[in-house]
């Protein structure tokens, strides 16, 4: 019982960090087209600024909200001189591109701090006891921090002109620009959304796991690709849903079989949605998200 | 003479292609305030390059598009869109993800003032759109779709409205409809219209005036009475070719 109830928890907070790296890179990718290889270096470039900052003195608050600002500055950077030189290439250079960004960030993280891995400066609360049964509060609030990042999202894309136009240009980028719309302008306001969010993820990343490697991120990307998968990848809505089965997926498996397992499983639900339901469990039967054409910040 | 009696679209000698294919050779014609022009010519012929073209969805290599006097060819098609032109291409011309009221939000996004008023007035025009503002848009039939498309291009206000075969697609019935709003918005709203139709026989009964595109050049231009005549346009669209039955093309 308590083991259930614990890992329920533990499984929201990783589904939580999914999601939020998700909805991020599924943002990116409605409006871009590409598949971004090199998210996953974007959290962990914001769990190791975030390091460094509290390491400096900072508190976890400020260092986090620096991280995240600085990672979007690195992602625009690279957008600037890696993507958009390629953008009427399509796809695929793209995400070859990216895959190249990846390994270079990542590797530039390991000559900075080396391979071995550092303490991420998480709080570190006790457990709240309720009749008995320990609620990880760490956990609960990374699942709290999420969910309200989820919800900042949501309302953004449903409830703004500017997330309407987000969804317009991801949903059809020439009548986009038929309707007077800068893309390029909506483009690159969606890569640094995305990349804020990157950030946030980063920094949730580090909390949830404690250690974290120059490799932390790149690692993680499995998970959020099979989230985005099972839930039809470029819809955001999808992608959160399908991010908490995987979290509680992981976790369970953590907890019940082995800790050895995660990626096997994330493979796993990646082949089986590619064969079975190409669109993604909640996407539209064809998974035809994809836009015609892609385009860069 | 002077400005009053200048062409609201008036193209001229216009180029384009993709990359080293060339399609439109020199393509010259104009559109009046008010008024509804026919496009027409077989398959491949370069309507929808034209249209392409003249929006600036694609850039043309020669050639000038003046809207109201200013040469907007080469300009993205943002900014187009912006001064008074709208165009519904003839596939993908809503957005499918959204409801059909973030399609006309979204097509005014760049006109925020007024655009109440915009949204209700295309309403007025087309009810079908106020009992289905919260349905998303690719969830919705042909028919409606195409009022979706037609709602969404009125958002700017447009002086010219370019429509790339809004009937295509859709049954006797619902392409009668479609027609009828097409006429709807010319007379109710003055909008000029620039019609790309493959059914001849029925657009030349819309249209005051028209252009048979062929590989890329206009080889007739006129109006409807003198289209019906021409042995051209009989033969190979209207289907009373007298001698020999009709070709299609
Ligand atoms: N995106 C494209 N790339 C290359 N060729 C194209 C493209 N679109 C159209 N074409 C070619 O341009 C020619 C004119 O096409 P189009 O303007 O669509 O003709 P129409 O609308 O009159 O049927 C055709 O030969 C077609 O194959
Ligand atoms: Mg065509």
């Amino acid at each position: 019982m308590d083991v259930l109830f614990q890992t329920l928890v533990y499984g929201f907070a990783t589904g939580g960090v999914i999601a939020v790296a998700a909805v991020g890179l599924t943002l990116s990718f409605g409006v871009t087209g590409f598949i971004n290889f090199g998210y996953g270096e974007l959290l962990t470039v914001a769990a190791y600024t975030t390091y460094v900052l509290t390491e400096a003195g900072l508190g976890l608050l400020p260092a986090a909200a620096a991280g995240t600002a600085i990672t979007s500055a690195v992602a625009v950077g690279v957008a600037r001189t890696c993507y958009q030189p390629l953008a009427s290439r399509g796809p695929l250079p793209l995400l070859i591109t990216s895959i190249g960004v990846a390994f270079v960030l990542q590797n530039l993280v390991r000559i900075g701090f080396g391979g071995e891995p550092r303490g991420f400066p998480a709080p570190t609360w006790t457990p709240w006891q309720l009749g008995g049964v320990f609620i990880p509060k760490l956990q609960t609030v990374i699942f709290l921090v999420a969910g309200v990042c989820m919800l900042g999202v949501h309302l953004l894309l449903r409830h703004t002109l500017l997330g309407r136009t987000m969804r317009a240009a991801a949903s059809n980028e020439d009548l986009a620009r038929l309707s007077g719309l800068d893309t390029r302008r909506i483009v690159l306001v969606t890569w640094v959304a995305s990349s804020l969010i990157a950030g946030l993820g980063g920094v949730l990343l580090g909390a949830s796991q404690g250690d974290i490697t120059p490799s932390v991120g790149f690692e993680f990307l499995l998970l959020v690709f099979a989230a985005a998968l099972l839930g039809g990848i470029g819809q955001p809505y999808g992608a959160m849903l399908g991010a908490l089965l995987i979290g509680l997926g992981v976790e369970f498996g953590a907890a019940y079989v082995s800790a050895n397992y995660n990626y096997a499983l994330a493979f796993g639900v990646i082949v089986l949605v590619l064969l079975a339901r190409p669109g993604g469990l909640f996407g539209r039967g064809g998974g035809n998200a994809v836009p015609s054409e892609g385009g860069t910040p | 003479m002077g400005v009053a009696k200048q062409p609201l679209l008036e193209v001229a000698e216009l180029e384009a292609g993709y990359g080293d294919l060339r399609i439109l050779r020199g393509v010259s014609l104009a559109v009046g305030r008010g008024e509804r022009v026919l496009v027409f010519g077989p398959n491949g012929s370069g309507k929808s390059t034209l249209l392409k073209a003249i929006s600036g969805i694609l850039r043309p290599s020669a050639g000038s598009v003046r809207l109201a006097g200013s040469d907007v060819a080469g300009r993205p098609a943002h900014r187009i869109v912006r001064s008074g032109l709208s165009y519904v291409p003839q596939t993908g011309n809503i957005f499918p993800d959204l409801t059909v009221e973030e399609n006309l939000e979204v097509g005014a996004a760049t006109a925020r003032r007024g655009y109440r008023e915009r949204r209700d007035a295309a309403m007025d025009l087309f009810p079908t759109l106020a009992e289905r503002r919260r349905q998303v848009a690719g969830t919705l039939s042909g028919g409606e779709r195409q009022l979706v498309a037609l709602g969404r291009a009125l958002m700017l206000d447009p002086g010219v409205l370019l429509l790339d075969e809004p009937a295509a697609a859709l049954s006797a019935a619902m392409a009668e409809q479609v027609f009828d709003h097409v006429l709807t918005v010319n007379r109710e709203r003055g909008v000029a219209i620039l019609l790309v139709e493959q059914n001849v026989l029925k657009a030349l009964e819309i249209v005051q005036r028209g252009y048979l595109l062929e590989t890329g050049t206009v080889r007739l231009a006129g109006p409807v009475g003198e289209l019906r005549a021409s042995e051209a346009v009989r033969g190979a669209y209207l289907g009373s070719s007298p001698d020999g039955p009709p070709t299609t093309p």
